[in-house]
């Protein structure tokens, strides 16, 4: 391998024949289709890779290593991500840059609130959402699907959740944007969100509402209320987590749709697959690389690990090996473990109202010309634009 | 081998055999039995493998953990005796074990 020392990282105890040439933030292939270049790089890299870019870390491309390493703290610590985010000014992350046993009793606070019982009771304001965002489309030849429903649905959502009023979604809505997009105003972006976040929670403590902040006020962890810095770090975790993910799962799945006619064509001719499309295209989707560092010296399937390596667990390639299950609802879209994501039942059912809404009210609907690329590789990949043309509700079938 | 019993939400019986130390959601999982997800892969983040005991075996069985019980309290119909499949692990004791599973571990 032709690397250069200077900008390559391979630490000694990384066997050479682990060490491929993949760069999973910057490839140019995953620009034009993340998930055929993951399948070519998975298809042609050991189980376990190692990438000398970014600093250098491990790749885990089956899905039994990644079950493994997600539901081993003792191995695989998430206290990095705290640490990263204080050091850039930021929160702790709770729960989510926590180890067991102390990430337990956060862990079931914010699942107690996320938790089935409690989101369906959202899914009326989901659906209204969903019907104003889509029903306007129903008239349209084409669309930018992230613009038009992608980014706003989820984003309102998470803001009614919360109890943030509605009237600064374009405020709250670009602040998100350039938060998760990483650039050089993101520090500020985040230091205005915790500002938002922290009037939020100075209000409701003087006067609860009906919203998630107020009940999280009212909680005891560990026999102590939650304090004011602890509620934060929860709120902009939820923040971090909840937004662009739904952004990119429905945008993900849209496109898969817009690419097979023929499945389009099961879904309109029978709308109770819905949940079982939502699960199949997650897996397909699976755009999270969940990070973890080793946190003692190891020997994991057979590689040798050291203290303070990185580590992506590469959830696409573990959700779709070769003669793997296609179907089904076990799969890493969401992660695994003990961290798996704790906002999966809010995101499947906002999946599940996108897909019901958009399916009644738009007719066939496929690609529309882009000529840039619009994929972006990394720890979060995503997909910047899709544009679609559309056909009226009950013309798909001639076409 | 450690036998049991899953009983779907229609009535649909299904008898399998697991090992003991193994978990009830490992078992269903490994057996390809319906109405248990488990997505999570037992580390009781995700409440999705959500059971009832059959009231003559939850003495044998017995109670949820804190922690636990926490996360049957959102699952989408918990009762009395609800377990996490995850934390219910098989031994001898329990060959003959009869549970039954929800419509939907999900919203």
């Amino acid at each position: 391998m032709n690397f250069r020392p200077d900008v390559h990282t391979i630490p000694p105890h990384v066997r050479p024949e682990l060490v491929i040439d993949f760069d999973a933030m910057a490839d140019q292939g995953m620009k034009v289709d993340l998930f055929k270049r993951l399948a070519e790089v998975r298809d042609g890299a050991p189980p376990i890779a190692w990438s000398p870019y970014n600093g250098g870390h491990w790749m885990l491309f089956r899905e039994k290593d990644i079950q493994s390493a997600l539901s081993d703290a003792d191995h695989f610590t998430s206290a990095f991500m705290s640490l990263g985010s204080q050091e850039r000014g930021g929160p702790a992350m709770i729960p989510l840059g926590m180890d067991p046993p102390a990430h337990t009793p956060w862990r079931m606070l914010v699942m107690k609130y996320f938790g089935p019982a409690r989101i369906r009771e959202l899914e009326g304001r989901i659906r209204q959402t969903a019907e104003k965002l889509i029903a306007p489309l129903a008239g349209q030849s084409e669309c930018e699907f992230v613009r038009a429903v992608a980014e706003p649905m989820p984003i309102s959502i998470f803001m009614a959740l919360m109890g943030l009023p509605p009237e600064g979604f374009a405020e709250f809505r670009d602040l998100a944007l350039t938060v998760v997009s990483a650039s050089d105003t993101t520090g500020e972006a985040s230091a205005r969100i915790m500002q938002i976040l922290g009037e939020l929670i100075a209000a409701r403590s003087a006067e609860p509402r009906d919203d998630l902040v107020s009940a999280l006020l009212a909680e005891q962890v560990n026999g102590a209320p939650i304090g004011g810095a602890e509620l934060m770090s929860i709120c902009f975790v939820l923040f971090l987590g909840g937004l662009d993910t739904v952004t990119n799962a429905m945008t993900f799945g849209i496109r898969y749709l817009a690419m097979e006619p023929e499945l389009q064509a099961q879904v309109r001719a029978n709308p109770d697959r819905i949940p079982a499309l939502v699960d199949q295209l997650l897996r397909r989707s699976a755009f999270v690389n969940v990070q973890r560092q080793i946190k003692q010296d190891t020997v994991f399937s057979g590689v040798e690990m050291k203290a303070g390596d990185a580590v992506w667990n590469m959830c696409w390639a573990g959700s779709n090996e070769p003669g793997g299950e296609t179907e089904g609802p076990r799969h890493l879209a969401f992660g695994s473990g003990f961290h798996m994501c704790a906002g999966m039942h809010l995101a499947r059912l906002e999946l599940k109202v996108m897909y019901e809404t958009w399916f009644r009210h738009v007719g066939q609907f496929a690609l529309a010309p882009d000529p840039e690329p619009a994929m972006v590789g990394g720890q979060v990949m995503h997909i910047k634009r899709l544009k679609l043309n559309l056909q009226p509700a009950g013309e798909g079938a001639a076409a | 081998m450690i036998r049991v019993t899953f009983v779907a939400h229609d009535g649909t019986t299904r008898e399998v055999a697991g090992e003991a130390g193994q978990s009830l959601m490992a078992l269903a999982v490994a057996t390809g039995t319906p109405g248990i997800d488990g997505d999570c892969g037992g580390s009781m983040a995700c409440g999705t493998c959500h059971v009832v005991i059959a009231p003559e075996w939850q003495e044998r069985v017995g109670p949820a953990s804190e922690y636990e019980a926490c996360l049957l309290e959102v699952t989408l119909d918990p009762g009395p005796n609800s377990r996490l499949g995850c934390q219910v692990v098989l031994s001898a004791a329990l060959d003959g074990l009869v549970v039954h599973t929800p419509a939907s571990q999900k919203v």
